[in-house]
């Protein structure tokens, strides 16, 4: 066997083994990995909209004014404020949660709509929507 | 071989490491021990490491192939992604022209959606493949696995063969894409020579061909036409296979260098094997490359310090990208996350904010100084104290500040110090424009009630020395106090600055402030460390003045500013010299232009007067002629001045003692013999300037006060030590030396063993850059007799040395610190006539300003030295005389107006001058 075959059977094999661990590497390492990255982007938005200090900081009043009327005041705007940066990070995880889905079902969806193409299925899921 | 890690081999007992054994044939057989794997184990400090990867032309053709394929499929792949989304808009067109609703879309059958869903596939995969490409192996600090330590059975191959592999690392695996594709170069290079081993040298070929290989090579100067040259004469005596057919072996000097570059970048904290690491494996592995190299002055150190400038770089991009990742949730104003911060208007309205430049970028990277950086805050997490820093002039106090504001920045500080702002004040800002009684310290008071009512402020303040015992005229309160008062109170925390002599001055005996402050001393930076500091910011001096530095114009800078601006610290002095050699390389040279060595020695000869230029053909020719040139200026004194020119030389080319002055002699003679004229010579070629030269008349410190004269009494400055502190490169000429005190002697005998003085202020003067030269008349009768009853020069200095002839004015243990005594004898009536000759000669120089020609006869010259012939005074006589009747006669002439320009003088014999009229015009 020359050296060239003996290259491109090494090849074939190579790549008929790249096609087949595809669907185990993304439900496993590349789904891992995707799990890591969302994490660490609903870590950097918790920590950038500073909300663990702001919750410690709940009950101290705001600008250093430590007078009564001040104290009555910045408690209730604290509380609104820690409230709607909550609501963004809130949403914002939702967001995350919602791709880590999309990376989930998207090979099952893509499999489907291909089947459904071939017609080996009839139920049709956009009638649902 | 300059080996810095230890490193041990174990090599396959049958292939010797080269994987495979050669027939009687000349065939390649693979190894029938180790299989051509494993045939090199390395011990690299304590761990086990081999090289793994097998090379031969089916896998690197294998490689190439999967490339070109990866390549072909990612192309097919993309080309096909698109064509999905050009199908689905088709469709989409299709439902609008047929007006049927878009809902429809996915739900009809239609081979443009199927083509469409395909092409998710594609994208799907595209996408693993993309991020399974990426994955690499990174080295870490786990990868110091094994910690072996080699035993008695340490050359027992197979033992160690048959350690699991686990606990062995595989270096190749490690290898950065680049370095792995100028091996297979390496190994096709081998092949295409038929060469029977793939060797370090083949890899140094392709590695060559790399653009950063040759720019990092282009910072050494190397002359890159003699280095290939070089490498093809190394090339050429390689071993050929005797079969054209035979493909080349990793051999086991390549195993070696790969593993060792493994090493390199492991050591060095490098997460990949790049070409610079492998090319130092090289080096390392090869000596011939290692000769070739060296034979361009290019060492091992070299190379590896270009490597780490490389590498300093890189980490400071990277340091830079993750603070700035990091610093982008840092408030941009005055307040702090929690809120709670008020505004500081009468802080801010005489301070900077090092955060807030901190994060827009402003500030360098700091070098050297985590240990500094770290004590800090270790202090400012401590109750109630204070941090000073204190340290030279120049050492880096203000970096200090801006690393410390960087960390901050980034949060990368204790938990204590996070979210707040760093503001950094100069006393001068506090203390300006404030008026009345009073003033003053109203200021402090609001910036300090700013301080503590928004209480995310940490303090810096520079040259806090000033502020002790300052104060608004009338008060009788300084705002130092009021400082310390708060700070002691727990209400404020302060990083302060000074330098340390103002520390000694003003901060040493103040307890009070002491108790507040823990200080911490900013050592001036080591040499090495400073040459990080300039590599790291040559990059921006190199933009900012478009040229280009070598490693070399780098450590120059460092080492001369370190030996030649004693007063000065690092790294701000080779920073300033830095900058002025690339200013200078940029004017004189061009843009683009290389700052080498060459230049920043020239920058420095400018500044300090010391001729440092690599020598000149012309400076070279003077040293080496050097007698020639003295002999020019000094008749006679054959032997004296040999015996000064070789001390000189031996100076100039730096293979003396750099702690200790250049060269320490002694003139013994009578008076008018040409000493003080010898000095004069040697301060014109050596220093280049006839001025450099300090003269102290010894007779003048004959008194055991004196001393105090010359060194300064205590807080005083010396006479002796000013004017070295000014003039630190040049002659210190000592007159009559044997009229001094003892105590005056015993303090040059230290500055003769030792390079350096201590004045009355406690500041250490250097004398490493200085000659000392001492001329004294002691001894000379008993010299004059020992000559009269032919003793030769050597027999007599071999005397002087002994102490016999001048026991009466030097302790033995004085004269022995001279690295040479050098006897001038008495003129000879033939050698006055040389001197009687260059009097007038010189005397003619002056004359020729004026227009006027003198003119003289040996007859007059013979006669003139008769009648100022005296033995015991040497020229000085005839110096006298020349004045007497030439120089009065000339003057004489020129005051009756019988002289005028063109005209000529004419020295008759008995000191007449006549005048020879010029022709009129």
């Amino acid at each position: 066997m020359s050296t060239f075959t003996q290259v491109v059977r090494f090849l074939v094999v190579d790549i008929v083994l790249m096609v087949m661990y595809f669907p185990v590497w993304w439900y496993g390492a590349g789904t891992i990995k995707i799990i890591r990255v969302l994490s660490w982007q609903a870590q950097d938005i918790v920590r950038s909209l500073n909300l663990k200090i702001l919750a410690q900081y709940l009950f101290v009043p705001m600008y250093g004014l430590t007078d009564i009327w001040s104290r009555l005041i910045s408690f209730p705007v604290r509380l609104v404020h820690f409230s709607l940066l909550t609501l963004q990070a809130t949403a914002y995880i939702i967001l995350l949660l919602a791709l880590l889905a999309v990376w989930l079902l998207a090979p099952v969806f893509v499999v489907y709509n291909i089947v459904y193409q071939f017609g080996i299925i009839d139920t049709n899921i956009y009638l649902w929507l | 071989m300059a080996v810095a890690l230890s490193a041990a081999w174990i090599d396959c007992p049958q292939c010797h490491g080269f994987g495979y054994t050669i027939t009687p044939a000349g065939k390649h057989v693979i190894c029938s021990w180790c299989r051509a794997e494993q045939s090199v184990l390395g011990f690299i400090e304590n761990d086990l490491v081999y090289w793994g990867e097998q090379l031969s032309v089916s896998s690197v053709l294998e490689k190439k192939l999967e490339r070109t394929i990866n390549w072909i499929v990612t192309t097919v792949f993309i080309v096909a992604a698109s064509a999905g989304l050009i199908a689905l808009l088709l469709e989409i067109i299709e439902l609008q022209v047929t007006h049927q609703p878009l809902v429809h879309l996915f739900s009809q059958r239609s081979p443009l959606i199927l083509g469409f869903w395909a092409s998710v596939v594609a994208d799907l995969f595209l996408y693993y493949r993309l991020v399974r490409s990426n994955q690499h192996r990174y080295i870490t600090a786990e990868n110091k696995l094994a910690h072996f330590t080699i035993t008695g059975s340490a050359t027992d191959w197979k033992y160690w063969r048959n350690v699991p592999d686990q606990k062995k690392i595989e270096a190749s695996l490690y290898l950065h894409d680049t370095t792995t594709a100028a091996l297979e170069q390496a190994y096709l290079l081998a092949e295409r020579w038929h060469h029977t081993e793939v060797k370090p040298l083949h890899l140094l070929l392709t590695l060559y061909e790399r653009s950063d290989i040759r720019a990092l090579l282009y910072r050494l100067e190397i002359d890159n036409r003699e280095l290939q040259r070089t490498l093809a004469r190394l090339t050429n005596r390689l071993e050929k296979s005797a079969h054209p057919f035979t493909t080349p072996d990793l051999g086991a000097e390549l195993r070696r260098a790969l593993l060792l570059a493994y090493a390199e970048a492991r050591d060095h904290h490098r997460p990949q094997v790049k070409p610079v690491e492998a090319l130092v494996g090289c080096i390392l592995a090869d000596q011939l490359i290692n000769d070739a190299l060296y034979e361009r002055e290019v060492t091992l150190d070299k190379v590896r310090s270009l490597v780490e400038w490389s590498n300093i770089v890189d980490d400071m991009l990277q340091q830079q990208q993750r603070r700035y990742h990091l610093g982008r949730s840092k408030p941009k104003t005055i307040m702090n996350r929690a809120m709670t911060a008020r505004p500081t208007n009468q802080l801010d309205a005489v301070s900077q904010d090092f955060t807030l430049q901190a994060r827009a970028g402003h500030f360098l990277p700091v070098i050297g100084r985590n240990q500094a950086v770290q004590e800090a805050f270790r202090v400012l997490q401590e109750g109630h104290s204070s941090v000073l820093f204190v340290g030279e002039s120049g050492s880096g106090k203000t970096s200090l500040l801006q690393g410390i504001a960087q960390l901050m920045t980034a949060e990368d500080v204790p938990v204590s110090l996070q979210d707040k702002r760093f503001v950094v004040s100069e006393p001068g800002a506090i203390i300006a424009g404030a008026g009345g009684v009073g003033g003053i310290e109203q200021r402090m008071e609001l910036i300090i009630r700013d301080i503590i009512m928004a209480g995310n402020v940490i303090w810096g303040i520079e040259d806090i020395h000033t502020l002790l015992g300052a104060g608004s005229t009338g008060s009788n309160i300084d705002i130092g106090k009021i400082l310390m008062n708060y700070i002691s109170q727990g209400y404020i925390k302060v990083v302060g600055t000074t330098t340390t002599p103002e520390f000694q001055k003003y901060i040493e005996n103040n307890e009070t402030f002491l108790r507040r402050f823990q200080v911490v001393t900013v050592a001036e930076l080591a040499p090495a460390d400073a040459v990080r500091v300039l590599a790291s910011r040559a990059l921006y001096v190199e933009s900012k003045q478009k040229v280009y530095f070598t490693h070399d114009a780098l450590v120059a800078a460092v080492e001369l500013t370190e030996r030649f601006m004693k007063d000065r610290h690092l790294p701000a002095k080779a920073l300033d010299i830095m900058e002025e050699a690339a200013i200078y390389a940029r004017e004189q040279l061009g843009e683009h232009a290389l700052v080498s060595k060459a230049v920043v020695e020239r920058i420095m000869s400018e500044k300090t007067n010391v001729q440092l230029s690599a020598i000149s053909q012309t400076e070279a020719q003077k040293l080496l002629h050097l007698e020639q040139i003295l002999a020019e200026r000094v008749i006679g004194q054959t032997e004296a001045i040999q015996a000064i020119a070789r001390a000189l030389r031996r100076a100039r080319e730096d293979i003396r003692d750099t702690t200790r002055p250049i060269a320490s002699l002694l003139f013994l003679g009578p008076t008018g013999v040409g000493k003080t004229e010898t000095a004069k010579a040697i301060a014109a070629v050596y220093f280049g300037n006839e001025q450099a030269m300090l003269r102290f008349d010894m007779s003048e410190y004959d008194t055991p006060d004196s001393l105090t004269k010359l060194i300064g009494a205590a807080g005083e400055q010396g006479h002796l030590t000013e004017a070295v502190r000014r003039t630190p490169f040049g002659i210190v000429l000592l007159d009559e030396l044997e009229k001094a005190h003892s105590d005056v002697l015993n303090v040059f005998l230290q500055v003769m063993e030792d390079g350096r003085l201590t004045d009355g202020t406690g500041r250490t003067i250097d004398f490493s850059n200085t000659m000392i030269i001492a001329t004294s008349n002691a001894g000379t009768d008993t010299i004059q007799q020992r000559y009269d009853q032919g003793a030769t020069t050597q027999a007599i200095e071999q005397e002087l040395l002994s102490g016999d002839l001048l026991r009466h004015y030097f302790r033995p243990e004085f004269l022995n610190r001279f690295d040479h005594i050098a006897v001038f004898t008495p003129f000879t009536p033939e050698e006055l006539v040389q001197v009687g000759e260059l009097m007038l000669q010189q005397l003619a120089h002056q004359l020729q300003a004026k227009g006027i020609t003198l003119q003289w006869t040996p007859v007059a010259v013979i006669d003139l030295v008769q009648r100022g012939y005296n033995r015991q005074f040497g020229a000085r006589p005839l110096r006298r005389l020349i004045q007497d009747t030439v120089q009065d006669g000339i003057a004489k002439l020129l005051l009756d107006k019988q002289l005028s320009r063109r005209d000529s003088v004419e020295l008759q014999p008995g000191g007449e001058v006549t005048v020879i009229k010029a022709e009129p015009i």
